[in-house]
């Protein structure tokens, strides 16, 4: 219970070639001061572990504080609803899950039952798959909180736990039962869905009760008890995409069309950013382009806002960024990468302020899926709901 | 399989040795350590001629005459890499630099890797020098490196003359010894230790060092 310490006594940090802090394999011998050695290659960015080291676990000492919650805005009914269901099951310790369309103020949902834990005496974790997302929650708990948040993730302060943590899932490798509620958002997000370890981290990290936000939950999140709210939270419709032929005339007419808002499309891969930059650049479009390597990601969206530009992302942007009044396109929608659940969410970026609660969202198609009409089933269906 | 320094999937080329083989490095990562080109013959330092730099002309009037092979150049990517390999513990990633390491090997030549200090050795765990030279082949500790706390004691004019901190415990027997080195910045370093090796015996000595730290670049050395 806490959190593992590289100590002089304890217990060895890789035993039987897992590690011992991240338990995976990826285990190599090299030659220590001392002579044959092994460290583990998957947590070096916690600081190597050696054989020859010890893991010490040591508890969290960072003060149990209370906290004062001012809303940043009235819950609308329906999601006072769905608040009112995480208390009743905070109070019987369950695991549930939130099934709420993009863009229904998922974020503000989870308030009330934060200050209920805080307020007990526990702590509190929310894991986001990426730290931009991370960066917004942060932001957002600080106005709303009077107790420090605590950033556990890549460019935060690596290594401290408070009372409300938000964190990416890597960086809690080494932390072993500690939070009392985990909140888990979007649960279905690349890390978390399909590696298992990632998971697995989280549970370790946590005392067994969690709760999932996402818009798309996967099959096996489903089978916890589920709230769902198919509605926005200013009471519009969610934009249904649209199914285009694609060609690079219609492609270049979208953005024409809407040559006062800002843009977005999405494209499979890293290499078709640079293809249809040119292709846009040819027509006299400035644009940028957005990819998980890139650095400046929150400048990038601020130029989005601010010029109305284009902005060509990979998929790295399909969750937990909101734009006010961007029209989207997904170029190439029969991908691969592109699944039922990422088509989704890529739609649910249009609309999510109320000053502008519709957008255009255009799959452009050369080929036609059950991915793209299941994406646009379930849309429909959460507006029929 | 995975590539071993992006982690990213690749497809990997079938030969009876991929069984064998265990780590692969994907084309993206392998070209992006760049190569030295034309430049002189003995430390390395690019220019257009290939003549014998001033800095190396300035060892060669001290009577210090050794031949340094650098095979990449210390950029922008020589320093990530170097970081994660040094600083980060990753060792194994130093077989993604074994192949051009071991293109040099000769034979009946012994490799002798500069050492660190014992505190050093303490905390890092490993002597990155020691690594590389092992990739290239037969190594043998013939160096001692005496402690960095003496040199902090020394003022700013004693430490850019600073004293040989390497001494030869025992007598060399050996004919042929190649140093092996990761940075050379100024080549301090490698002739004091060259240095140290030929009063002990040696009969002829040169060096290995895996990046060339540019002059022009304004990257700091580390």
């Amino acid at each position: 219970m806490g959190e593992l310490i590289v100590a002089q006594a304890g217990k060895r940090a890789i035993r039987f070639g897992i590690c011992q802090r991240c338990l995976s394999t990826d285990v190599r011998t090299f030659t220590c001061h001392h002579g044959s050695c092994a460290y583990c290659r998957n947590c070096l960015y916690l600081g190597r572990v050696c054989r020859c080291d010890y893991l010490e676990e040591r508890d969290i000492t960072t003060p149990l504080e209370t906290t004062d919650l001012t809303m940043p805005f009235e819950l609308a009914p329906d999601q006072t609803r769905v608040a009112n269901r995480l208390l009743t099951w905070w109070d019987e310790r369950k695991t549930g899950l939130v099934h709420a369309v993009c863009g229904a103020g998922k974020t503000e949902m989870t308030f009330p039952v934060i200050e209920r834990v805080v307020n007990e005496g526990k702590r509190v974790l929310i894991v986001s798959p990426r730290k931009d997302v991370a960066i917004e929650w942060v932001e957002r708990l600080e106005r709303a909180f009077t107790v420090p948040v605590t950033r556990r993730y890549g460019g935060g302060d690596k290594d401290s736990i408070g009372m409300i943590t938000v964190a990416t899932a890597p960086l809690l490798m080494n932390v072993r039962d500690v939070f009392d509620y985990v909140v888990v958002d979007e649960s279905d997000a690349f890390p978390f869905a399909f590696d298992v370890a990632l998971w697995n981290t989280i549970r370790r990290a946590g005392r067994g009760v969690f709760l999932f936000i996402t818009a798309t939950p996967t099959v096996w999140q489903q089978l916890f008890p589920t709230v769902y709210l198919s509605r926005r939270y200013h009471g519009f419709d969610l934009p249904v995409p649209t199914l285009v032929k694609q060609s690079d005339e219609r492609l270049i007419a979208l953005c024409r069309r809407h040559a006062l808002k800002p843009r977005l499309l999405f494209v499979p891969t890293k290499a078709d950013l640079e293809r249809y930059r040119e292709t846009l650049e040819g027509a006299g479009l400035t644009c940028r382009t957005v990819s998980a390597e890139t650095e400046e990601r929150t400048d990038a969206l601020h130029w989005l806002q601010e010029t109305n530009g284009v902005v060509l992302a990979t998929s790295i942007w399909e969750r937990g960024m909101t734009v006010r009044d961007v029209q989207v396109g997904v170029l190439e929608s029969e991908h691969r990468l592109f699944s039922t659940r990422g088509l989704i969410q890529m739609a649910g970026r249009a609309g999510r302020k109320p000053d502008a609660p519709t957008g255009e969202v255009c799959f452009f198609y050369k080929e036609r899926t059950f991915r793209q009409d299941v994406a646009i089933r379930k849309i429909k269906e959460a507006n029929r709901r | 399989m995975k590539c071993l320094l992006c982690h990213e999937s690749m497809t990997v080329p079938w030969t009876p040795a991929t069984l064998w083989r265990r780590d692969w490095v994907c084309p993206s990562c392998e070209s992006k350590l760049t190569p030295l080109g034309t430049g002189c013959p003995r430390c390395g330092q690019p220019n257009e001629t290939g003549e014998t730099c001033s800095d190396c002309i300035r060892w060669l009037a001290l009577g210090l005459d050794l031949i340094v092979r650098c095979i990449y150049a210390y950029d922008e990517a020589g320093i990530n890499w170097l970081h994660r390999f040094k600083f980060s513990g990753d060792v194994v990633i130093a077989s993604s630099v074994a192949p051009a390491l071991r293109a040099l090997r000769s034979s009946n030549v012994t490799y002798v890797p500069i050492p660190v200090s014992r505190e050093r050795l303490q905390i890092r765990r490993f002597n990155q020098a020691e690594v590389l030279a092992r990739c290239i082949g037969p190594t043998r500790q013939l160096l001692e490196k005496t402690e960095v706390s003496s040199q902090r004691e020394l003022g700013k004019e004693g430490r850019r003359h600073r004293t040989n901190p390497f001494t030869v415990p025992t007598s060399v027997k050996c004919g042929k010894i190649i140093l092996v080195d990761d940075v050379y910045t100024t080549g301090t370093t490698l002739q004091q230790a060259a240095f140290s090796l030929r009063q002990a015996g040696a009969s002829e000595v040169s060096a290995i060092c895996l990046f060339r730290a540019l002059n022009k670049s304004k990257s700091r050395p580390i």
